[in-house]
This record gives C-alpha cells, structure tokens and sequence, in this order.
C-alpha cells in the first residue's frame, strides 16, 4: 500500500510538476534517419488549357519533375490582350490533389495578390472546368467556381484537379504579384 | 485509493492529449508554395481592322480601328426617305438620303427610277430634299434638283415620262449645314426659282432660266437668325417681271419664323420635335400679287409618330402671326420626315421608311390612303476583318448590345453578318419589321484566315446602334480562351441638325 501510495504521488507530481522531476534512468535510442525529396500528394500543375493559352502568348508556367508540378518560386506570366475589352485564361492552372483517400486536404491561400482588374478563379468541384457566360455588352463572367483571394481556404474534398483560371476585366493594369499558398493534410 | 489513483490517471492521460499536444498540429502535413505573379500586356493573334477599301464605298466617315483600345468604332451612314415634290403637272418625285430618284409620273402608280447623283459624284452628305421646276417646253422638260446636307446641289433634266438629258449637273453652294430646298413656281416659268436654306438661316437663291452652266448662287442678306432651322417652305408669287418670296423657317422646337425683307422675325409655334413645315395650296393659282382675297395655310408634321399634324389659321402674304391647331393624322409605324402639298392635289407625309399616307381636301386633310416607296437593297460588303495568325484555329462569336439601340429595332430591316473567308460559316443578325432574328451562331475560322463583316439594309431612320461582338478560341474542344473586344458601329442615322 505504501508503494502504491507513493507511486501515486510520483505520477501526480511528474504530471503537475514536470520541471522537478528527475529521472532516475536513462535510456538511449539511436535511429538512422533519411531525407529524400518525394513526388507531392498535393501540387501546382499546368491545367487543361495551358497549352492553348500558351501557344497564343497570353499564359506561362513552366513546370517540371513527374508527376509534373510547377515548383514553389516558379514566376507564372499572364498576358492582357491590348485592345480588348476583357479576357479571360479559363482552366490553365490546376491544383491536383493525389492525397490518400480519406484524407483531407485544406488549402490556405495565404496571398494572392494581382495587379488591378486582375481575378483568380478556383473550380468548386475536382475535375469540372470553370465555365463562362458573357453579357451583351461584353463583360465576361466565370462560372463553377470561386473567387480567389487572401486568407480564402478551401477544403478539396476528393481527389483529382481543381482548375484555376483569371479573368481581366476591362481596364486591367499590368504589375508584378504573389500567389502564395500552403496545405494541411489529416 | 485504487479508484483514485485511476482518476488521476485519466486526469493525466486527457491533460497529456489536451495540454501538451498543440491544437493546431491535427495534421501531420503542412506545406506550403509561394509563385510570383507578372501579368504584361500582349498583342494577340487575333485582330480587327477595318476594310480600307470597304470604307471608299460605303461612305464610313472615320472609325477608330486598326488602332488599339478598348473598343473599335465604325460609322456607316444609313440610307432613309428624305423628300417629296412635284411639277405643275402632278409629277411627284421622290428622293432618299443616297440620292435616289423616283418619279411617280402623272400621280399614277408607275413609278420609274431615275439615279442617283452620288453614281457619278463623290459623297457629299446625305441628300436632304428634292424639288422640282414647272415642266415646261421651252427647259426640255422638268429640272429636278437635289441638294445634300453639306451643299451640294445635283440638276437632272427630267423631260416627262421620257428620257433623261444630259445627265446630273453638280454645283457647290457655300460650305454650310443645310436642310431644306424649295421651289417657286409661277405662271412666267422665265421667273421659277429654287431656294436653298441652311440651318443657320443663311438663305441661297437660284433661277434655272439662266441654264446649267450659267448657274449663280444668290444670298439672301439677313440680319438676325434662328437656328437650327429643319424645315422651310417658301410662298411666293411675281408681279410684273419680278418674283417676291415670303419664306417660313422651322425649329426642332416648333416654333416658325417668316422671312421678311432681311431678318427672320418669329411668326408662331406649332410643337415641340416638329420635323417639316409645308405650305398649303393656295387660291392665288395664278400666283400673281396677292390682295386679300388671297389665302393659304401653314402645316407643321413631328419627326416622331404623332397622331397630329399641326395647322395654321389661315394666313395672307400681310399675316405677321399664326396660331396652329391639331389636325388629325395616320399613325403609322415610321419616323416622319416630309410634307408636301402637291400642286392642288391635298397633303402628302413621308416616312424614313418610304410609307406615304396621302390626303385630299386642305386646309384640314380628309380621308388619308396609303402606298409605299420601292424598297431599296443597300449592302456594304467587307466593312471590316478580323484577322488570325493564332497557331490554334478559333472561334467568333457575336452578340448585339440590347442597349442604346432602340432605333434599330425600328428599322424595316437591318442584318449584320459575320462570315468567314469561304464563306461557309457565318452568322447573321436580322432585324425584319422591328423583330430581331437571334441565331447565336458561331464561325469557325481555321489558322490565317479572316473573318468579314457585312452590313446591309432597306432604307429608313435606324437611330443610333451599338454592336459588342466576342472572340474565343476553342482549344482542345472547350471554349477556355475568352477575349472580348466591343465592336461599336454607329449607323449615321438622321441629319446632324435633328437632335434625335
């Protein structure tokens, strides 16, 4: 009884008093460890369109590695078409969500910053295209998705690609920015 | 002391799991990108100029294209009726803004076409009147005159119901705004004389006696005037050897003024948005100097659809005044545009549209009929192209801006048409009677080609239009590539003096 007493109290005070503890035995383990760089479950890709856009000059993002995903630091270039009213890059980028199944994937878009009259797009479901409708007048709407903007978080919900497109309104400035993102896996 | 030690325990275990586990490490995978952005402009494959040699043809007065900006601008002058008169004979004529001739010999319902000036001379503005001399032996006929917005007068030698001699005269009046011409008659066909107004109430005069090539333009001297003047209508009679004029003006805003000696003086108000003023016959036939007994009337018809016409108290060469009542009018679809009083055959009103509703009986019109001018097909080919040099093909699609073009709607028919280099593919917008076909086609267009554009009409008051049209490329099947352009044509649709 007494040794169970005082087991007690020991157990009580390495809990509420950690710092007093002393340990009375030492016992070492030692692992090898290795780093390797391994293909993301999660990352940036040139979407559907990227070559159409790219070919007619108005959209560039080199990507590398397999599968191929364009790396943290790549510029991406967009081009406005002088002289038109609006343009939009539909489905050029795409963030491919190889994750494990039954995970979640919850991406943060800590920043997205563009020059003026400049929007990102992200596709609401995997696998859709952003689509688009047009007024009479010319304005260009995107359709099937959401509106990218700092601190946006969104939870990709099942595998496959989330398309990404811009869309330049009418008097869009030209100007350097960041896109900047991270996620979280559970 | 079992039973407490294993509460401690789970006390232990949840404050290990709660405590000193961090909240924010649920996932045990965080990573992170950041991409720099640089968005440049660029001149893209695909573009839009205007067809240089589509614009000598078509009479386009400027446009913005072939330039970058945000919106590309093509004026492109529509064609509409424009004017009415007659020969002591009943020979009525018609006119449209192109210059187009027809005569409608002896009131019956033949109708002949006589040309057009601008076949033969540059553009000069739209035509904005005709008028017409006595038929008379001794000048071969009758001298039919045409004159344009910014003063040029085309004559046509019209003998009657024959040949046309000698083809279009064209003589410049002093650089002006005009926009009416008038014609006295008198029973001494040596003392005829055509009458010329500009909107600034500069009044020019001419006698055809002295031939075609004796030709002299006289002004008239004033000293104070209204403007813009729309309309005018001139009575006039000679006494002896010498013709006297007694000419009216017209406001859009519906006041007249008379011209009496050397300054327009203000004579009455008929109504706001007035368009044409007309004289009625009058009993002085002979045309002789006027004594009491001799009267007429004034009437005063709104550009717009109206279901009255506005006529004076009757007046006498010594009126100073005029009160202007309603009279009862058709109302027809189109924008009215003329009046005319034939000699002694009742009122006539014209339409932009070519529809004529004619009355007998003045001051007041009786029962009114109804028949139409010729319906004439003008096509202005190639007005602009849409070049490609895009390694993909791609699409054009076009749409028509709802806004601001209420006046095409009006149009008895208007089709704008998008086709490729072969042709194949193409759509077409078509207004009929006000109706617009909507087929929201699209052309395909492989690499290196062109895309043209097409505008075509029947003649009538269009108003001012807007058309917005989208380009996009189809890679890959899917419309991903949207890049739209605004494609403004402006239909140059009335005289510039008529604030509409």
């Amino acid at each position: 009884m007494k040794i169970r007493k005082l087991a007690f109290i020991s157990t009580f005070l390495a809990f509420l008093v950690p710092m007093l503890v002393v340990a009375t035995v030492v016992i070492s383990y030692t692992y090898p460890t290795s780093t390797n760089e391994t293909a993301p479950k999660v990352y940036l890709a040139q979407g559907p369109n990227y070559n159409a856009a790219n070919a007619m000059g108005l959209f560039s993002a080199k990507q590398v590695g397999t599968p191929a995903n364009i790396s943290s630091g790549t510029t991406i270039y967009l081009n406005n078409t002088y002289g038109d009213d609006e343009e939009a890059l539909l489905n050029v980028l795409e963030i491919v969500n190889n994750s494990p199944s039954g995970t979640t994937v919850i991406i943060t878009f800590n920043t997205v910053s563009l020059p003026s009259g400049v929007t990102m797009y992200i596709s609401n479901t995997a696998n859709t295209d952003l689509t688009y409708s047009v007024t009479t007048n010319g304005v260009i709407t995107i359709n099937g998705g959401s509106i990218v903007s700092s601190g946006t978080t969104i939870k990709l919900s099942s595998s496959g690609a989330y398309y990404i497109g811009f869309l330049f309104s009418s008097g869009a400035t030209t100007g350097t920015g960041t896109i900047a993102f991270s996620y979280a896996i559970t | 002391m079992n039973k407490i030690f294993q509460i401690f325990s789970v006390i232990a275990v949840v404050f290990i799991m709660v405590v000193v586990i961090p909240s924010d490490t649920k996932s045990n995978v965080v990573i992170s990108y950041n991409y720099p952005i640089s968005v440049s402009q660029a001149q893209n494959c695909i573009k839009y100029e205007i067809n240089n040699l589509a614009l000598s043809v078509i009479n386009a007065s400027k446009s913005t294209l072939g330039t970058y900006g945000d919106s590309a601008t093509i004026y492109v002058n529509s064609t509409w009726w424009t004017g009415i008169a007659s020969d002591n004979e009943g020979n009525t004529f018609y006119v449209n803004s192109y210059g187009d001739l027809f005569e409608n010999y002896s009131q019956t319902t033949t109708l002949r076409y006589l040309g057009t000036p601008y076949s033969k001379y540059r553009w000069d503005g739209p035509i904005v009147g005709v008028a017409v001399s006595n038929n008379t032996i001794s000048q071969g006929g009758a001298l039919v005159q045409e004159l344009s917005e910014w003063g040029a007068v085309f004559e046509l030698n019209v003998t009657n119901g024959n040949t046309i001699s000698q083809g279009w005269y064209a003589w410049s009046l002093p650089y002006s705004e005009y926009s009416a011409i008038n014609e006295v008659r008198s029973i001494n066909y040596y003392l005829e004389i055509f009458m010329y107004f500009a909107t600034n109430g500069t009044i020019y005069y001419y006698f055809p006696d002295n031939g075609p090539e004796n030709h002299i333009f006289y002004p008239l001297t004033y000293s104070t005037s209204p403007a813009p003047l729309v309309s005018a209508t001139v009575y006039g009679f000679i006494s002896g050897f010498n013709i006297y004029v007694e000419p009216f003006g017209l406001l859009y805003n519906g006041s007249v003024y008379i011209f009496n000696g050397n300054a327009w003086t203000y004579f009455g108000t008929a109504s706001a948005g007035a368009r044409a003023i007309m004289m009625s016959p009058s009993n002085n036939y002979e045309g002789t100097t006027p004594t009491s007994l001799y009267y007429f009337y004034l009437m005063v018809i709104l550009l717009k659809n109206s279901t009255y016409a506005y006529v004076s108290n009757q007046l006498y060469y010594s009126s100073t005044s005029a009160t202007f009542s309603q009279t009862s009018i058709p109302t027809f679809q189109g924008t009215n545009e003329a009046v005319f009083n034939p000699w002694g055959y009742g009122w006539y009103i014209l339409q932009t549209n070519g529809t004529i509703a004619h009355s007998s009986g003045w001051p007041n019109p009786t029962t009114w009929n109804y028949f139409s001018l010729p319906l004439i097909y003008y096509v202005y080919p190639t007005l602009l192209n849409i070049t490609d040099s895009c390694t993909n093909s791609f699409t054009v699609f076009a749409n028509i801006s709802s806004g601001g073009s209420s006046g095409i709607y009006n149009m008895r028919y208007f089709n704008l048409t998008f086709y490729n280099s072969t042709k194949q593919s193409r759509t077409q917008f078509i207004f009929s009677d006000g109706i617009l076909s909507y087929p929201m086609k699209i052309i395909n267009i492989s690499n290196s080609n062109e895309i043209f554009i097409n505008i075509s009409f029947i003649e009538d008051m269009a108003y001012n239009a807007t058309f917005y049209f989208v380009v996009y490329t189809y890679p890959q099947g899917n419309n991903n590539i949207l890049i739209s352009y605004q494609l403004k044509i402006i239909m140059i649709d009335h005289f510039a003096f008529i604030p509409v």
